[in-house]
């Protein structure tokens, strides 16, 4: 074994220093410029160079009625999506887990979670348009057109459907796979103590695939949480900001107003909530557990 | 006897039933693909009218073309004279394809280096994975305000590195949490008895353990390189031309100022957007699991 060589002493080094420093570089430096924006005032089509405003930016978010109406509309898109999402993933398993062609449902599905949401958004616009497909079976079944993106209730329901085609397959995979890791004789010995049907499914199926349900509505809801691209392509955020998300309006603050101090406020704002969220799923999700090495 | 058809005609109704709820789930899965594919062949007076067009012979690939720039008369039947100002796609699916690939490429030398470390010496564990995860959990539209600040104080927006820089902060950690778990998969007995051959550690990464994961290896670019082919966001805000707009910039842009006009055009983009996925997905399938889930489920 030679042992003099630099690429056997300082193995550990060569390997990790250099990613390590890339990256902490890459998330430090915009992380310190968007602290110190945050606490600026720095409008783009103004001209001026930013300037310190101390916590202004905190008590403009207070009375920000639209920064409080989208984080409502963020919460309330994401958690009816993931439920959504998750029942109709679960039934789905359930039902294919049966059937031995399940590969063939698992190729089809995995196409839609890749496909670009702005692609998405697009199809879904065609879709939902007045004088779409959608309306067009609506009629057919002799119902009355629906205005599917007019009203903010249904612009929600909307982009909810939206997202719940794109990720439902994620669901049902994951929990596949749970229900798929499930041994047989578990199922046997329920049967032999005389356990079928629902009882089989609460007491035996059930705890088995918690550990994946958990670890697929997590992760899903983390996502949902920062959707913009199908809002961005289907509703821009209307009608009267119905579908307004967190991620959608920090854009348009930042981006189509130029108020980046303002905006790195509430980028900053939703960082920090977002951590909160995400280590609280660490922890009691066990996450950290199912992952550790 | 009664009771046993009973039962027999029970389990037929409940797994036909069974199999007309799969039917019902794959239509509510396969139209919208369906669907766009369709807009994007259809001709314009087909598209969205009154009757709906649900199928149709009357076939084009007139939106294909004006896609890619073509100037000349199209549409036939009624001699409409296709957009002759509309941009082509080119560009925008270079600098998609440009900027993924090298972004995705350079995360991959990063990564696996550093996943090895980690994995190979115990580097950091518990802690650095959640560091890791949070970093890819980090939402677009946060990265996407101090990176287009630092960047036009270089005066580096609109071009390729700006946004290959961008990605890597994400690229980085999803390769790295990805191969940490292929890397876990291999002995540590394999680059043991190569050190005992004369490898160096280094080495013996390189030339005995990395072509052992090389069809993971290729998954991990496939999916990394998808993450970065559908990334809008912080595209959208770091560039401003076709120099170094991506695809979803630019078919956000053009459904924006076509305001529907073009819906035939728009679809027929759509229909190149999913064409890396529809290609690239009978390879990723068996690793697509693992990478959505950031390396959780094996």
């Amino acid at each position: 074994m030679r042992t003099d060589n630099i690429f056997d002493k300082y193995a550990k080094q060569i390997l990790i220093v250099p990613s390590l420093v890339i990256l902490i570089i890459l998330i430090m430096y915009p992380t310190v410029y968007l602290l110190r924006m945050s606490f600026s005032s720095y409008d783009l089509t103004s001209g001026n160079p930013p300037a310190f405003n101390r916590i202004d930016n905190l008590n403009i978010l207070i009375k920000d009625k639209y920064f409080w109406q989208s984080m409502i509309n963020t919460i309330l898109i994401s958690i009816s999506a993931v439920m959504v999402e998750f029942i109709l993933g679960l039934s789905l398993a359930l039902i294919v887990s049966g059937i031995k062609k399940s590969i063939f449902f698992k190729t089809i599905f995995i196409i839609s979670m890749m496909i670009p949401p702005i692609v998405i958004g697009l199809n879904f616009k065609l879709i939902y348009d007045q004088f779409g497909p959608l309306n067009g079976i609506f009629k057919m079944l002799g119902f009355s057109e629906v205005g599917w993106l007019t009203s903010p209730g249904m612009a929600r329901i909307s982009i909810i459907m939206a997202d719940v085609w794109q990720w439902t397959p994620f669901m049902f995979i994951i929990i596949l796979a749970g229900l798929q890791s499930v041994p047989d004789e578990y199922y046997d010995t329920a049967k032999v103590d005389g356990v079928g049907g629902i009882k089989m499914f609460l007491f035996v199926t059930w705890p088995m695939i918690l550990p994946s349900i958990t670890l697929a509505v997590a992760l899903r809801f983390i996502e949902a949480l920062k959707l913009f691209d199908i809002i961005l392509m289907i509703t821009f955020g209307g009608p009267s900001g119905a579908t307004e998300t967190l991620s959608l309006y920090i854009y348009r603050t930042a981006f189509r107003f130029g108020d980046l101090g303002y905006a790195s406020f509430m980028a900053f704002t939703m960082l920090i909530l977002l951590s909160i969220v995400i280590t609280l799923f660490l922890r009691f999700v066990g996450l950290r557990k199912r992952l550790e090495w | 006897m009664a009771t046993i058809s009973y039962w027999k005609i029970r389990k037929k109704l409940s797994v036909s039933i069974k199999y007309l709820l799969l039917f019902l789930v794959l239509i509510f899965f396969l139209f919208p693909v369906y669907w766009l594919i369709l807009t994007s062949v259809k001709y314009p007076g087909d598209i969205n009218s009154n009757p709906i067009v649900w199928i149709t012979t009357r076939l084009t690939v007139d939106n294909f073309k004006l896609l890619f720039g073509y100037k000349g008369a199209v549409w036939g039947e009624k001699g409409y004279v296709g957009r002759s100002y509309m941009q082509s796609i080119a560009p925008f699916l270079i600098n998609s394809i440009g900027i993924g690939t090298i972004s995705t490429l350079i995360a991959m030398i990063l990564g696996a280096n550093f996943a090895y470390g980690i994995v190979r010496f115990n580097f950091g564990r518990q802690n650095l994975y959640t560091w890791l995860l949070s970093l890819r959990m980090i939402p677009p539209v946060v990265i996407s305000i101090p990176m287009f600040l630092i960047f036009n104080t270089f005066r580096m927006l609109n071009t390729w590195t700006s946004l290959i820089i961008a990605y890597l902060l994400t690229n980085i950690p999803f390769v790295t949490l990805m191969l940490i778990g292929f890397f876990k998969d291999i002995p540590s007995d394999i680059p043991d008895a190569a050190r005992i051959d004369g490898y160096t550690q280094v080495g013996a990464f390189y030339k005995v353990v990395l072509p052992l994961i090389l069809p993971g290896l290729v998954a991990v670019f496939i999916i990394s390189f998808l993450f970065n082919w559908n990334e809008l966001l912080i595209a959208a805000t770091l560039t401003t031309s076709d120099a170094s707009q991506t695809f979803p910039v630019f078919t956000a842009n053009f459904v924006q100022v076509e305001r529907g006009t073009a819906w035939g055009i728009a679809a027929a983009g759509g229909v190149v957007g999913i064409l890396p996925v529809v290609l690239l997905s009978s390879y990723i399938q068996k690793y697509m699991l693992r990478g959505l889930s950031m390396g959780a489920i094996r």
